[in-house]
């Protein structure tokens, strides 16, 4: 290994120094973060969320331990071979005992409902959260026993050992991917698709967590498509219901450079 | 680090510890926030913004959109932070992750080569204005030297010998092994020890008899 000279350490050194924030410019970004974090709906519970669907593998072997006890529920089931005589007089003859496994694991985990506009982005979604960094040779149980939480107040989801996804985080993904989109149609210099996507973030997350960047965005965008005086119409709504926002400065300076 | 252990300490103490933790000695609108993480990303945030920052423009982020990158960095980071498990890798490897899925998703309709050459040093320098001007010929000059370096080769080198990182450390985040983020390191290194040199005759040239 070539080794570094003193005066590479050095240069190195300062080099790092000199790109990092300027204090009041850290502060800033940071106002900005708690902006979005406070925008918009009440911060979801992170706290509920369910741990497994993080991880790929993870989800893999919850699948995988929710199919096997559903075969050992299946093999252990006395009405699979002889449905005619239930055990408990209660039931009645013709309810139908035998479950294949995907009925099994289908009844015990109904699919949480997620917005469209989430579906829409679910292929984006394995982009944003990075993957397992360490190979997956972990033990599969470890992960959650790791990670004291209360348990989820629906009762389903103690039934259900299968993951269930985090509508929560969906949203919030979908929300950024949305607003992220918006942004790269601006700056490609498509004010107009800029605009309907932000419509559509508009109709699916009316009160979003990033409502906030969504109206400074479209302000922006309106500036650009040449709508002055709509622009600076709502930027003054925008100023009159978030006075304090990180953004005061960018929603002011929007239309004057045009 | 720290940031880290504190983590793992909230969740030894459970949510309700946490929770008191967070309004005894919280400040601001973290402490005041009902979110008890809200607290951790500051944290998180205050050791470890300058590095994403960095990260981002070493992903070759052009300068105008580094803070939204930062932005949507920890945005993401907050809502994984309970996820964050420390036996799985260093809070910098896996905020470096979510940089790299977010650069990832800006960089999509940008141009590659959008890098921006600095050479005005950021305003965080502050001091004598010889110092300032020294300290911005060696930002140019490193940038420019990275600038020239192909992108794998300038990952390993700027996470290993700008940010300090151990060479498994950078492996895990890159996803690679530890050989090949060495030899990509040997290799970036060499590079810089002759940069340096082509620096040094340049500035002797300049200096020396006419």
């Amino acid at each position: 290994m070539a080794r570094r000279s003193p005066q590479a350490r050095a240069m190195l050194r300062t080099y790092r120094e000199a790109q990092g924030y300027a204090p009041e410019q850290r502060d800033e970004v940071w106002a900005r973060i708690e902006g979005s974090l406070d925008a918009g709906a009440p911060q979801p519970s992170v706290e509920s969320s369910p741990t497994i669907s993080s991880s790929p593998w993870l989800m893999v072997g919850a699948g995988a331990l929710v199919i096997a006890a559903a075969a050992v529920v299946l093999a252990l089931n006395p009405w699979r071979s002889e449905p005619v005589t239930p055990r408990n007089p209660s039931q009645a003859p013709h309810s139908a005992p035998a479950q294949t496994p995907r009925e099994v694991v289908g009844a015990a985990s109904p699919k949480p409902s997620t917005s469209p506009a989430v579906e829409a982005v679910a292929a984006d979604r394995a982009e944003l959260v990075p993957p397992p960094t360490v190979a997956p040779a972990q033990p599969v149980e470890s992960k959650p026993s790791s990670r004291p939480r209360p348990a989820p107040a629906a009762s389903t989801a103690q039934d259900s050992p299968e993951p269930a996804a985090d509508p929560a985080f969906d949203e919030l993904q979908a929300e950024l991917i949305l607003v992220q989109k918006a942004r790269r149609a601006l700056r490609d210099q498509r004010p107009t698709r800029a605009l309907e996507v932000l419509d559509a973030h508009a109709r699916a997350f009316p009160k979003g967590q990033m409502r906030e960047d969504r109206l400074v965005l479209r302000i922006e965008a309106l500036c650009a498509a040449g709508k002055g005086p709509q622009a600076r119409a709502e930027a003054r709504l925008f100023l009159r219901a978030f006075p304090a926002s990180a953004h005061a400065g960018r929603v002011r300076a929007a239309c004057s450079s045009k | 680090m720290n940031a880290w252990r504190r983590i793992t300490d909230w969740r030894r103490a459970g949510k309700e510890g946490a929770v008191a933790d967070h309004r005894r000695s919280g400040s601001s609108r973290a402490a005041a926030s009902p979110d008890p993480w809200r607290r951790e990303l500051a944290e998180v945030y205050r050791a470890h913004a300058d590095f994403v920052l960095r990260s981002a423009r070493h992903l070759g982020v052009p300068e105008r959109h580094l803070d939204d990158v930062v932005h949507d960095v920890f945005i993401i980071a907050h809502r994984r932070l309970p996820d964050f498990d420390g036996a799985r890798g260093t809070l910098r490897s896996w905020l470096f992750g979510i940089t790299r899925r977010v650069v990832l998703h800006h960089r999509r309709s940008s141009a590659r080569h959008q890098r921006r050459l600095r050479v005005v040093p950021s305003p965080s320098a502050h001091g004598r204005p010889d110092e300032e001007l020294a300290r911005s010929r060696v930002v140019a000059h490193i940038d420019a030297f990275l600038e020239g370096l192909p992108a794998k080769q300038r990952i390993v080198f700027a996470l290993a010998d700008i940010e300090g990182m151990p060479g498994a450390e950078v492996a895990r985040s890159l996803g690679t092994n530890v050989n090949t983020v060495y030899a990509r390191l040997r290799a970036a290194r060499k590079a810089f020890a002759q940069y340096l040199e082509a620096l040094d005759r340049e500035g002797s040239s300049a200096h020396g008899p006419s």
